[in-house]
């Protein structure tokens, strides 16, 4: 047996070449960005989200190619669970995407990281939205185009509020108190199995909540929020199922973690809750039912709604891209062409070209034109949109949640949950 | 993947005596040597998979974990600070205990369920193949998706259990979103998965020569006697064999955790399994030099146990060949 080890190494010298020329040929077409042969150039371009939106996507792709033949577009496209692992890895691996879509919570940390390229020049911002073009800018650098305008609000369904025997709040003058009021009421005069309002983690509520403090969420490096209004803000939740004007603990839970389909205005059973202005269309499929954008409950006595406008996504080139001006195409094409504006709808946020806006404004449908008015009637309330966060801030929204969930199952009270909280938090960002 | 060894039933035909003719002695080697070149280029893509796909990536995580690696951008070395850090992290503890619980729950239910239902099944059940495949079924499910996402609706507030609990006056929670309660639907799950050992089991169970219950009843041992005398002693072996195998499993058990906790080990981290936290640490917080260190520290759990096991089986495995 002994003389046929020897025989190993050839067939792994064989085996070793093959792989390692299988390797370099998969370099040479595997990153897709090559040249063709007609002097055509490939770019990769990468979003998440559902079957709608990639349909959209690729409508909009394919007029794009058609109006500039010397540029092809390849999507990719991902469930938003495992969007940010496929980025990420393939940023890390030197084979980012040219073109891809991102959201604030990790703007900041691509960007300083040096993975981001600069867009300034690349793409015309002459027409975009100046209260919301700066949220893409990171230490003074254009890192990222916002893809749409949004403002976070409280939802209400018309019918299930009727149901319950009420009528549509004032919400210019709403507290919190006559939030939590109404939403129990409207849980003790309905059905059982319908509420008034849903629990909801989003970092987005505590944002406006600690804004009409006058507190910020983030400084630069740490959190913002002070340890008081991070346990008031979840006191609110226990209060509301402690009133019965939520699911109690564990079916909050379940709705809490699913999404616009099972909430409870889509489902009717429920009159509020609390949402992304662009999520008004779904809310309204859903339910079946007129569903209308309120402004967010006050501190009693605040100078300010809280609220903000927020970038709903961005569009971002790799730093690492060998076609920068192909990807630069893209985006201002994604920004700034009425015809893209007409496919992508408010999908990723209202278009932010006001030129644009204008022009499409009278084909959009009527739930899109709701939340625009919402957002018009809100303009000089709304603060300006955030910036972008600082590293590790992606971790926040999942460690709110757990928290959150430590509280309504009594586990910690609302003040130790505060206090871990921000000690973790603390210890995250940097 | 879970074959069971059997002894073969006939010995291999012996090879022919080689003649003392030196001519033919060498056509035989040079043979032999085509042969032996022959399965190694066979054997060739498997070694390459093991190199490229396991062995390679296997070493970079040793060496990442210890270094602050986050994915993007540099890295430098820590020395051991990713493997200190561990103790003086609560969430680490927390999935520890979690999987633990998980582990040591349910691996000794999902056994005694599979040799209770061979028991049975070898009884000379008329159709047993059709009941040996639906059981077996949900061991090719249970880790998939779509199972997970079943349990999230079985076990949901509005889920078939409620409405079974409601039939009989009894107010059900959402078991799945209730601290309390999630670990527990995750158990259950992996017990429902029984059908693999049930299969070995079922083929263990066939080895037993009936002479030797012949032989009991003759003596006048009870069919409990029997069990207790013959039946669980000889099918030591393959118990252990499943022990091994199921307990390495659910140590790494991910894909129901994930997909029934919305991927963060919601509620409250109830359902954070160790494999979950690594993952997170690694592709969430952009940790990857801890979550590295994370899973060579899974590995050296696992090795232990398994060879605590080995050594333990010294007391109570029999293997009737001896």
């Amino acid at each position: 047996m002994f003389h046929h080890k020897k025989r190993i190494w050839p067939v792994l010298l064989v085996a070793g070449a093959l792989t390692f020329s299988a390797a370099c040929a998969g370099d040479d077409s595997g990153s897709g960005s090559g040249d063709g042969g007609d002097g055509q150039v490939t770019i990769r371009f990468s979003w998440w989200g559902d079957d709608s939106r990639h349909r959209i996507t690729e409508e909009a792709i394919a007029l794009f190619e058609e109006k500039n033949p010397d540029i092809r577009v390849q999507g990719e496209y991902s469930a938003w669970d495992s969007y940010y692992d496929q980025l990420t890895t393939q940023v890390a691996s030197n084979d980012a995407p040219d073109v891809f879509a991102i959201e604030i919570r990790r703007l900041g940390e691509f960007a300083r990281r040096g993975s981001l390229a600069d867009l300034g020049g690349l793409v015309d911002t002459s027409d975009l939205n100046e209260q919301l073009l700066p949220s893409g800018n990171v230490d003074d650098v254009q890192y990222a185009i916002p893809t749409g305008a949004n403002t976070f609000a409280v939802m209400l369904n018309k019918a299930v509020l009727e149901d319950a025997g009420l009528e549509v709040p004032d919400d210019t003058s709403w507290t919190w108190e006559d939030y939590l009021e109404l939403s129990a009421r409207i849980g003790e005069n309905t059905d059982s199995g319908v509420y008034g309002t849903q629990i909801n983690f989003n970092d987005a509520y505590l944002r406006v909540f600690a804004n009409q403090r006058g507190e910020d969420f983030y400084t630069d490096d740490a959190m913002g929020i002070s340890e008081e209004t991070l346990t008031d803000w979840f006191r609110s939740h226990l209060d509301l199922i402690d009133a019965g004007a939520s699911p109690d603990a564990a079916r909050s839970t379940e709705i809490g973690s699913t999404g616009v389909e099972t909430s409870l205005i889509a489902t009717n059973t429920g009159a509020m809750g609390m949402w992304w202005s662009n999520q008004l269309n779904a809310m309204t499929t859903g339910s079946g039912q007129e569903v209308e954008v309120l402004r967010m409950p006050r501190e009693a006595g605040s100078d300010t709604s809280g609220m903000f406008l927020q970038p709903t996504m961005f569009w971002a080139a790799a730093e690492s891209g060998s076609h920068r001006e192909a990807a630069g195409k893209l985006i201002d094409f994604l920004a700034n062409d009425p015809d893209a504006a007409r496919i992508l709808g408010s999908d990723r946020g209202l278009p932010m070209n006001d030129a644009v806006l204008e022009e499409i404004r009278d084909e959009m449908p009527e739930t899109d034109i709701a939340s625009l008015e919402f957002i018009s009637a809100m303009e000089g309330e709304l603060t300006d949109p955030p910036r972008a966060y600082p590293a590790g801030a992606g971790e926040i929204p999942d460690m709110l949640q757990r928290y959150g969930e430590e509280v309504i199952f009594g586990r910690m009270s609302p003040e130790e949950a505060a206090s871990a909280f921000l000690n973790e938090a603390d210890n995250t960002l940097g | 993947m879970t074959a069971v060894q059997v002894p073969p039933k006939q010995a291999l035909p012996q090879a022919v005596p080689v003649l003392p003719d030196p001519e033919h002695a060498r056509q035989s080697r040079r043979k032999r040597r085509r042969e032996a070149l022959t399965a190694l280029a066979f054997l060739a893509p498997w070694f390459v998979g093991l190199i490229v796909i396991t062995a390679g990536p296997l070493l970079a995580s040793l060496y990442l974990s210890f270094t602050d690696y986050s994915l993007l951008g540099d890295h430098e070395w820590v020395g051991l600070d990713n493997y200190t850090r561990m103790f003086d992290d609560p969430r680490f503890v927390k999935a520890l205990t979690n999987t633990a619980i998980y582990v040591f729950v349910s691996v000794p239910l999902q056994l005694s369920f599979a040799l209770a239902l061979a028991l049975i099944l070898d009884r000379g059940v008329r159709g047993l193949p059709i009941y040996r495949s639906i059981y077996y079924l949900p061991s090719l499910l249970g880790s998939s998706v779509a199972i997970a996402i079943l349990w999230r609706k079985v076990f949901g507030a509005d889920g078939l259990v409620n409405d079974f609990l409601g039939f009989l006056g009894i107010q059900g929670t959402s078991w799945v979103s209730n601290p309390d309660t999630a670990l527990g639907t995750l158990i259950v799950l992996n017990v429902w998965t029984f059908g693999s050992p049930m299969v070995i089991f079922l083929a263990g169970l066939r080895q037993i020569p009936g002479s030797y219950y012949e032989a009991a009843s003759i003596d006048g041992a009870g069919k409990i006697r029997q069990f207790f005398s013959i039946t669980l002693p000889l099918l030591t072996p393959i118990i252990f064999f499943n022990l091994i195998l199921q307990l390495i499993n659910a140590f790494q058990s991910f894909t129901q955790a994930y997909v029934v906790s919305g991927g963060n080990g919601s509620p409250a981290d109830s359902t954070l399994f160790y494999t979950m936290y690594v993952y997170e640490r690694g592709f969430n917080a952009w940790q990857m030099g801890y979550a590295s260190a994370m899973a060579w520290v899974l590995v050296l759990i696992i090795a232990s146990l398994t060879a605590v096991n080995f050594l333990m089986s010294k007391y109570w495995v029999f293997y009737n060949d001896k």
